[in-house]
């Protein structure tokens, strides 16, 4: 075994791994509790930088006996996560202070990303399982941080036994897999399927069994429908910077594992109408549930949380399609989700810190208090709705649905109109948030805030020890990514994450 | 086949019925420190069930970890916990019990159907022939001396990985463990 190469392409994960020991040991000697997250952002930082410019990826590398594969798509995948993780730790540095021991969560939370590093480059359903593990368990380490709010303990315990049970389903399939290959890695279980098939020795109850346990298994952690339910109660108790890790890492993570396996391993006829069900129900879903939670005034989070569920729905009509060119937008697509999910939950994590609510009602009027917010807010929210206001949300929505279109399915089209007209219900409730934001007269929270913050000045006192809000410039530095990217960048975004499709190693 | 011959034998029969009744017994024992003490039961069975299939060191890791170690966390934390006080606010399920137990009867029973059918479709003698020499290669001899040797050196030679990455987890989750059960500071 070459350690030499190893050491190389493993090199961000040995440097998050570095990271978590130096967060656990900083946690014990810094009083203040300030740092570990600005060391924690900085190593995901370093880890997405050192992924990003290494020359791996170029070539198709198998490492630790085909463990690991470094190829263009894990690379991709890697910069995405511990970029946009780095992102989210910023934006996390203020929010959990008021959480008892608050230094504890970067070391979970830098876990948490290793795991789904390893994801993206898994090989081998071994590394799959542990991966997967590393991910949801401290994910809900994550999810039950805050365990002074019953909500909080509610979401963790509901997310502990719905991920218990999707564990269980997907070691079924590994050991059904495992069964009929007598292998756990990738390349040799493609290959003994595709042996077996020739002769048909598979049964057809056999293939469908195997199909479904991994799609269920894989669309839990996607937050699809039918398998969604926890996903609102998960996300509307979890302290908001847990609810963002869920909603954009886990859910790369997942994608990551999708297209790895259902592209490159285990292929039927039976899958792809599986995919195709889940991302039409997770469409219907995800739309209406959000319009309720908007006429009934309920939570912003929860509201986020739907809308992802529908975003999964349009993310799973790429992967059904299983083309490469669909694929490839499917990985554009989630990039700039990606960017604007951590932007739109940045703004959230904001007006927590501030007001200390999250419902739809307490958003109205902000812009009174902070224009410079609202208006990044409704960025994120137009691209998220489609909207080609900074037109990366919609150039990336644009390539998504017409690579599906094309992609010669036969009811691809049908899927694809499915997905516009959910685009076009969606975009009454992401319209509704903004308007009420910019239109409506300030809440009474926002009142409130204001006699609290003139006490605050008379007495001197300065409510927050940093020299700017790091919720903020998440915000702020996540909408100038999306802003730069649409404007310069969208050519070379698509050629990186095309490439990075066309060179996937088996 | 030898699988086969295995699990149509009366040992098999034996053990299979001790570990559901005492399965049965952990769910319907009102009781729960009696019901965790039946789980035990439950997790010899399985254990004996390892014994018979020639996997004697899932059978040891089986008594040891689930039988021993994991039982007697459990019924440690039950004597621990005082559940009277919290039992009076937690919400009665919409479900009446008799339905709740059709239900959970229903689902069960149409998961078991299910998979055995799919398993008895499958011709799993023509896969075996197939890749039977893998097999003989790629796994443990079942009757080797150096059966456990074996599994030390695939766990730190062929899933090194995993292996490494569940040390990791162990890591966090106890830093998690200790995070979530301390007790306050004021």
């Amino acid at each position: 075994m070459d350690w030499n190469l190893v050491s190389k392409i493993l090199l961000p994960e040995f440097i998050i791994l570095g990271a978590v020991l130096i967060t656990i040991l900083l946690s014990l000697i810094d009083k203040t509790k300030k740092y570990t997250g600005l060391v924690a952002t900085f190593a995901l930082f370093l880890a997405a930088l050192v992924a990003a410019i290494s020359t791996q990826g170029e070539e198709v590398t198998k490492i630790l006996n085909s463990a690991f594969i470094s190829d263009s798509l894990s690379r991709y995948l890697r910069v995405l996560i511990y970029g946009i993780a780095a992102l989210i730790a910023l934006a996390a540095t203020k929010y959990i202070e008021k959480f008892e021991s608050p230094a504890e969560y970067f070391p979970i939370f830098l876990t948490a990303t290793l795991g789904a590093g390893f994801l993206a480059g898994v090989n081998d359903f071994l590394t799959l399982f542990i991966g997967l593990e590393t991910l949801g368990l401290s994910a809900i380490l994550l999810v039950s941080y805050s365990r002074k709010l019953q909500k909080s303990n509610e979401s963790a315990i509901k997310y502990l036994l719905t991920a218990a049970v999707a564990t269980g389903i997907l070691l079924f399939a590994i050991s059904l897999l495992y069964g009929i290959t007598a292998s756990t890695n990738f390349a040799q279980v493609a290959s003994r399927i595709v042996q077996l098939e020739s002769i048909s020795l598979l049964s057809v109850p056999l293939k469908i069994l195997i199909s479904a346990l991994l799609v269920g298994a894989i669309a839990f952690k996607l937050a699809a429908a039918p398998f969604h339910n926890w996903t609102p109660d998960v996300y509307y108790g979890a302290p908001t910077s847990s609810t963002l890790f869920l909603s954009v890492i886990s859910k790369i993570a997942g994608f990551a594992v999708a297209i790895r396996v259902f592209g490159t391993v285990f292929h039927n006829e039976f899958l792809l109408p599986m995919l195709s069900i889940i991302a039409v129900l997770s469409i219907i879903v995800g739309n209406y549930v959000g319009i309720i939670q908007i006429i009934s005034r309920g939570s912003v989070k929860k509201l986020l949380a739907y809308s992802s569920i529908a975003q999964s729905g349009y993310l799973l009509v790429a992967l059904a399609c299983l083309r490469l060119e669909s694929v490839g937008s499917l990985l554009l697509y989630i990039t700039i989700y990606a960017i604007m999910n951590t932007c739109a939950f940045a703004c959230v994590i904001y007006f927590e810190q501030e007001t200390g609510s999250d419902s739809v009602f307490d958003f109205a009027g902000w812009i009174q208090k902070k224009p410079m917010l609202t208006i990044i807010f409704s960025i994120a929210l137009f691209n998220l709705a489609g909207l080609p206001f900074v037109p990366a949300g919609f150039i990336a929505k644009f390539f998504l649905f017409s690579t599906s279109f094309s992609s010669g399915l036969i009811y691809a089209p049908y899927l694809v109109i499915i997905a516009l007209i959910g685009s076009v219900i969606a975009l009454f409730y992401y319209l509704y948030l903004a308007k009420l934001m910019i239109v409506d007269e300030p809440s009474f929270a926002l009142k409130q805030l204001e006699t609290v913050e003139v006490v605050a000045v008379t007495e001197g006192t300065s409510k927050c020890g940093y020299s700017y809000d790091p919720a903020r410039l998440t915000a702020m530095l996540s909408v100038g990514v999306l802003i730069i990217v649409s404007i310069f960048g969208m050519d070379y975004l698509q050629g990186v994450s095309e490439m990075a499709i066309y060179k996937i190693g088996v | 086949m030898q699988f086969l011959a295995t699990i149509s034998s009366l040992p098999f029969y034996i053990l299979a019925t001790i570990s559901i009744i005492c399965a049965l017994g952990m769910i319907l024992n009102p009781n729960l420190v009696r019901a965790g003490f039946t789980l035990i039961g439950s997790f010899i069975g399985i254990a004996g069930l390892y014994f018979l299939l020639n996997a004697n060191f899932v059978a040891v890791s089986q008594v040891l970890i689930y039988a021993v170690g994991i039982v007697l966390v459990i019924v440690f934390a039950v004597m621990l916990c005082s559940l009277k006080e919290e039992a009076h606010n937690i919400k009665e399920s919409v479900f009446s019990s008799k339905a709740r137990v059709t239900f959970a009867v229903l689902i069960s029973s149409l998961v078991f159907a299910v998979l055995s059918f799919v398993i008895r479709s499958q011709d799993w003698q023509a896969i075996a022939k197939l890749t039977g020499a893998e097999r003989q290669s790629s796994l443990v001899q079942l009757v080797d001396d150096k059966y456990l040797s074996q599994i030390g050196f695939l766990m730190l030679n062929k899933y090194i990985l995993p292996f490494e990455l569940v040390s990791v987890l162990l890591l966090i989750v106890l830093v998690g463990t200790i995070l979530l059960s301390k007790k306050d500071i004021k």
